[in-house]
């Protein structure tokens, strides 16, 4: 099964979504928001002297294993107890602390090949650098950035975006922008899926949470590509995507 | 220069700086509560190289001055000075940014530090650590994580009621034994939040301060559940004496702190009867005074010789 976590406003995990459902057969893709995992049936993450494991049953009967799962898309950025906020702050605070580190746990167990993106320590959705530093790392790499560096945080909308996807490219790069060095942007901060941002050919921002709609039929190939490719980890029920076995 | 950045009056600063002066290595120790009174203004040249100045009550130090950084840092608003200041006062960006840039360029420089900020925020998960614990060798106790009372039963069935239970962050919480029948009452409330549940391992306690490439292991005996609150849960308290680790043992230890980034780290251990090591967890920012003054082993003085990249430290790595 391919698994899009999300929130409940992310417009563009429901393109996905929708998108990847169409090419596949019924209940190969699921899409599942924070506020279903909050509020999941049965919760349960064990570690043994083993294995690693997790079980999550959501209200609607699905069921969530590592096993079971042939792709995971993770656009989690942090989980909202919102139900705790009014009765105590406190707990309410509690709370959101114990959750967020019981999903970190649970992302960085899944395989990390199949994984879009994994998690960091500090933020679910992988690393959270600030604008100042993605364009540090960016200038590292190769790239051309602004001249007034550290810039504010609030960057303006930028006129390019090209997602780094396993090392490919989609989208139109800018003039004079090296491909390697987009790779090598993505490759030392170990996000498989990353958004590169570029006013004119200067590269100002990156987010693990790409509009995905902008790379359309692209980005659905290679998705459901990467469900056959070099996957087959001894789980035989993980080996293929039913679309593109 | 060594930087120092936190609250000064705390313990574990107050006795790094005192091995900084016995090792009369030039230090600069900065307030955190002095935020009005700091700035950093940071530079980058073409290649990637990050420069600048911090600014401290009116003096002015280059950054590349600055071979070791040790972060202690506080949560803004619990500072009382940030606390005071109404909520549109530029003080409060300022103090903010200030701290931004001190990560950026701690993150970023290339400068011996203690410890990296995106580093530390592994103890905010202890499942999440234990699986880095797992890789380098330990055992880690069975662990539950369940929001399913019936699992909870089932656990404790498993491990014969030997079980405890605290928190799956890095919320500081009191570990306490699950009974099995006192406790029966309380089950139902795990169906509002998971709660993170754990064989309980016979043995006794020790720490280890990794500093660098160093080790210095403390034990701890104690009969409470949680030794830290050892007093209050059993009305005897623990007692703490230097404990030696076998090179084997030493070279985990070492490898632990590296694969989570963590130049100077607390691990805590426990030795099973049959000699089986598990790692309970690292701390990222150890309050290692409370070891250091029970057993007068030298934490802070080798601190200081990592920090200052003093050639004691080489020395003792090297064993020369």
């Amino acid at each position: 099964m391919i698994l899009i976590l999300c929130h409940l406003h992310d417009a563009d995990a429901v393109w996905l979504y929708q998108r990847l459902k169409r090419a596949s057969p019924p209940d190969s893709v699921a899409i599942v928001s924070v506020d279903e995992l909050l509020y999941a049936r049965t919760i349960r993450h064990t570690l043994t002297i083993d294995s690693v494991d997790f079980y999550i049953q959501l209200q609607n009967g699905l069921t969530l294993t590592n096993d079971t799962l042939s792709l995971v898309i993770n656009r989690l950025y942090y989980v909202d107890p919102v139900a705790w906020k009014q009765p105590n702050q406190v707990q309410y605070q509690y709370v959101s602390q114990e959750l967020n580190a019981l999903y970190l746990s649970i992302l960085h167990s899944l395989d990390k090949t199949r994984l879009y993106n994994p998690p960091s320590a500090s933020w679910l959705a992988g690393r959270n650098l600030s604008p100042a530093e993605w364009q540090l790392l960016g200038l590292r790499s190769g790239l051309a950035i602004p001249p007034d560096w550290p810039p504010v945080d609030t960057q303006p909308p930028p006129d390019t975006r090209v997602l780094v996807i396993d090392g490919r490219l989609l989208g139109e790069l800018p003039d004079g922008v090296s491909p390697d060095a987009c790779r090598q942007v993505a490759q030392q901060v170990g996000m498989p899926l990353l958004e590169l941002h570029f006013t004119g050919s200067r590269f100002i921002n990156a987010t693990p949470l790409p509009m995905l709609h902008q790379y359309g039929d692209a980005l659905i190939d290679h998705l459901l590509t990467a469900t056959t490719h070099g996957t087959d980890l001894g789980h035989t029920e993980r080996i293929a995507h039913p679309a593109a076995a | 220069m060594v930087l120092i950045w936190g609250i000064p009056s705390e313990s574990p600063i107050q006795r790094l700086l005192d091995e900084l002066d016995t090792l009369e290595q030039p230090y600069l120790a900065v307030s955190q509560r002095h935020f009005a009174d700091t700035d950093i203004q940071l530079t980058v040249d073409s290649s990637g190289t990050l420069g600048g100045t911090l600014t401290y009550q009116q003096q002015t130090y280059p950054l590349d001055s600055i071979t070791g950084l040790y972060l202690r840092l506080t949560d803004d608003e619990t500072l009382p000075e940030f606390k005071q200041l109404s909520p549109d006062d530029p003080l409060r960006s300022h103090a903010r940014q200030l701290v931004q840039h001190l990560t950026l360029w701690a993150d970023w420089s290339g400068v011996r530090i203690v410890n990296r900020m995106a580093a530390m925020a592994s103890n905010n998960s202890k499942p999440y650590q234990a699986q880095f614990i797992r890789q380098c060798g330990f055992r880690t106790p069975d662990t539950l994580i369940t929001n399913e009372p019936a699992d909870v039963i089932a656990f404790c069935r498993q491990h014969d009621d030997r079980v405890i239970y605290k928190s799956i962050s890095g919320v500081r919480s009191i570990v306490q034994t699950w009974q099995a029948n006192g406790d029966a009452d309380k089950l139902a409330l795990v169906r509002h939040c998971p709660v993170q549940f754990q064989q309980q391992v016979d043995g006794f306690d020790v720490r280890v301060h990794v500093i660098g490439e160093l080790c210095l292991a403390t034990r701890i005996t104690a009969h409470a559940t949680d030794y830290r609150y050892a007093l209050q849960q059993t009305g005897e308290s623990a007692t703490l004496t230097p404990y030696e680790l076998d090179d084997e043992l030493a070279s985990r230890c070492v490898d632990l702190s590296r694969a989570l980034d963590l130049a100077f780290s607390g691990i805590d251990l426990r030795i099973a009867p049959d000699g089986t090591v598990y790692c309970f967890e690292v701390n990222p920012c150890p309050a290692y005074t409370y070891y250091e003054s029970h057993t007068n082993q030298p934490i802070a003085a080798r601190l200081a010789e990592y920090l200052s990249g003093h050639d004691n430290y080489y020395r003792r790595v090297w064993q020369l």
